[in-house]
């Protein structure tokens, strides 16, 4: 009798496990599968794929889409790159909106929302995030994956004790070995991680990229945050490019050199092994912050927290936040408006190697209309103009 | 009637400590206006903020219309001056750039102490030879203790190290919200030329180097 | 390096489909409702990366 109660309350117990995994399961299932729309704009000329620049990466995960915006007249060649870190959204929605509607006048564009494609589908483990965020436009929601900071480890396993950067042999955290952000400059042998930079580094030499631009969000306790991280060779351009914003008053933006000493981080390794200029901006998002109260899609989008404030009247904080938080659409501007400066500033100074990007909003366009107002309708556009990214 | 009294005697010497007051800063910015500098200027930083590349940026690029070429020389030492002295291209004038960077510092491994150390011995030669040493603290609140790490005064120990030693005070606003600035220039005397956009400076750097 | 780290990839699936028998076991054996309902809870991760959804 005894017996029986004890089988029935174990089929019972594993009914309610056995549930939570299919929930789990399905969830984190459609999230790896989630099919984003990107409805190439005008502009968009050539859409091409990573592994066009190194076999190595073909068949996997993160053989993702080159978007080529050709201008209509020669000039230098800008690498925008979204995603190096997919928890930072601002990252990869601020290319998005380039590839989308930015029509090059002169020089060429070269855009990618996906770097770490692998990370796109996959979150924090353990860390109950949101899989996904959703972006209000005209037409309804665009539905976008939320990423986490490293590849996903069903790609990339296992992990070593220490990370040992590829060719510096500086000792790093382990589980660095699948942040984009430090196996760079990477190499063909390599990691999934270190391959895809090798990739990378082979698309920017073969297309002789003049200025590359990595897009970032930091945690409002880092000190690195609201800045351009700038290698020695683009510190003019990136020291005229603050002060040019920050005098706009729209935002403060400030400057911090690529330290030569921390290696595999793309404003380093990019500008050492290419002809490029290497930038990396970063804009605010409290969702990174230890101290964040909920971890929900709603605190993703608008950056508010009373939690994060808190920490701010204690002084902890390298940027301000109050109750009206970090909405994306602020973050999405400072990238498009500073990507936007960098072309102008650039253009100033190398006139015969122009830049010159029109139909892409800047910081007070995209807080007026907001980022749907930017995103096409995929159901609604010529099907062959819809890439699934 | 105690109280009439009281409110004409505030009356009266309202205006007149206004009066006092304005006449004053008046003064400090006239004579911050009447300053000339002499090139060739040399550009160095006391913390190794990106200050002193903005600066040079103002100086050389087209946007700006400064036109000035200065000598950049991030780690300038007494012995640099010497060597320029004897190489018979004396500077002039030095722009010392307040503010530290941790990790300018950390990369060229160098701590806040050795750059105050620098300074020290940099400045002292410079009085030496008679040149005119700019204290500029030009990157807001990035480079003071409102925006660095909990116990972390290093900006502020680099601003004690140049600002009260310096001819002259170059200070954006945003960066002097307590009015540190303000109350080293009153203290010592030192003229300040204070400035709310990165752009002024090209009016600010044009008349400092008599060019207009 | 790459050969490598397939093997042991592979020895790592091979470990977490043997730790999920063994928790099935004795989640099978034990007697206790708690020890069950712990048994369950650590089961999930092990599960969740054999059949690599997460
Ligand atoms: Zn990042």
């Amino acid at each position: 009798m005894a017996d029986n109660n004890v089988y029935i309350r174990k089929i019972i117990l594993s009914v309610l496990g056995f549930l939570l995994l299919i929930f789990s399961g399905i969830s984190f299932y459609k999230h790896r599968h989630l099919e984003e729309h990107v409805v190439l704009g005008e502009g968009v000329t050539e859409v091409k794929k990573l592994s066009d620049y190194f076999d190595g990466v073909k068949g996997t995960i993160n053989d993702c889409n080159i978007y080529i915006l050709e201008g209509k007249e020669p000039g230098a060649t800008l690498f925008v790159m979204g995603a190096s870190h997919p928890e930072e959204p601002a990252g990869r929605l601020a290319p998005w909106i380039f590839v989308e509607n930015g029509v090059m006048e002169k020089g060429r564009l070269i855009v990618v929302l996906s770097a770490n494609r692998s990370g796109t589908t996959v979150t924090r483990l353990g860390g109950g995030y949101p899989p996904d965020y959703t972006i209000p436009t005209g037409w309804g929601e665009q539905k976008f994956r939320m990423g986490d900071r490293w590849a996903n480890p069903l790609d990339q396993w296992p992990d070593p004790e220490v990370y040992i950067h590829y060719p510096s042999r500086q000792n790093l955290a382990y589980v660095d070995i699948r942040n984009l952000n430090r196996a760079w400059p990477g190499r063909p042998n390599g990691t999934l991680t270190e391959k895809t930079c090798y990739a990378f580094m082979e698309l920017i030499r073969k297309e002789k990229v003049d200025i590359f631009i990595d897009l970032h969000e930091a945690e409002l306790q880092y000190p690195v945050i609201s800045t351009i991280v700038a290698h020695e060779k683009g510190h003019e351009l990136a020291a005229v490019v603050s002060m040019v914003l920050t005098d706009m008053g729209e935002f403060n933006m400030g400057m911090e050199y690529s330290p030569k000493s921390l290696h595999g981080l793309s404003h380093r390794e990019v500008g050492d092994f290419s002809d490029a200029i290497s930038l990396l901006f970063e804009a605010p998002e409290p969702f990174l912050d230890a101290t964040r109260g909920k971890t929900t899609r709603e605190q993703l989008l608008t950056g508010k927290d009373e939690f994060i404030v808190k920490a701010g009247e204690h002084g902890l904080l390298f940027e301000k936040i109050d109750e009206n938080g970090w909405p994306i659409d602020v973050r999405v501007g400072r990238h498009t408006s500073a990507v936007l400066m960098t072309m102008e500033i650039w253009t100033e100074e190398h006139p015969d190697m122009s830049l010159v990007c029109i139909n892409v909003p800047g910081y007070a366009e995209v807080i007026e209309n907001g980022i749907g107002y930017y995103l096409k309708d995929p159901f609604r556009a010529n099907p062959e103009r819809v890439i699934i990214e | 009637m105690k109280g009439l009294s009281k409110l004409m005697v505030v009356a009266v010497i309202f205006p007149f400590l206004f009066l006092l007051l304005f006449s004053s800063v008046l003064a400090q910015e006239k004579a911050a206006a009447d300053i000339k500098a002499e090139l060739p200027v040399l550009l160095t930083s006391c913390g190794q903020s990106p200050g002193p590349i903005q600066l040079k940026a103002i100086m050389t690029v087209k946007r700006y219309n400064v036109n000035i070429v200065p000598v950049l020389s991030l780690f300038a030492t007494a012995d640099t001056l010497i060597a320029l002295k004897n190489a018979g291209n004396p500077v002039k004038t030095i722009i010392i750039v307040t503010g530290a960077s941790l990790k300018g510092m950390g990369a060229a491994g160098i701590s806040i102490k050795d750059e105050l150390e620098r300074t020290e011995k940099l400045i002292a030669e410079a009085n030496k030879q008679g040149i005119l040493v700019i204290g500029a603290h030009i990157e807001g609140l990035d480079r003071r203790i409102m925006g660095a790490a909990e116990g972390d005064n290093s900006d502020e120990l680099s601003i004690d190290a140049v600002c009260p030693k310096s001819g002259l005070l170059l200070v954006r606003k945003d960066g002097n919200p307590d009015g540190r600035f303000t109350t080293i220039s009153k203290n010592k005397e030192i003229p300040m030329i204070e400035f709310e956009k990165n752009a002024d400076l090209t009016d600010i750097l044009n008349n400092l180097f008599k060019k207009k | 390096m790459n050969i490598l780290m397939s093997i042991i990839t592979v020895i790592y699936y091979l470990l977490v489909a043997y730790t999920a028998v063994i928790l099935i076991y004795n989640l099978i054996k034990t007697k206790t409702w708690e020890k069950e309902a712990l048994y369950i809870i650590v089961l999930l991760p092990f599960l969740l990366r054999l059949f690599r959804l997460k």
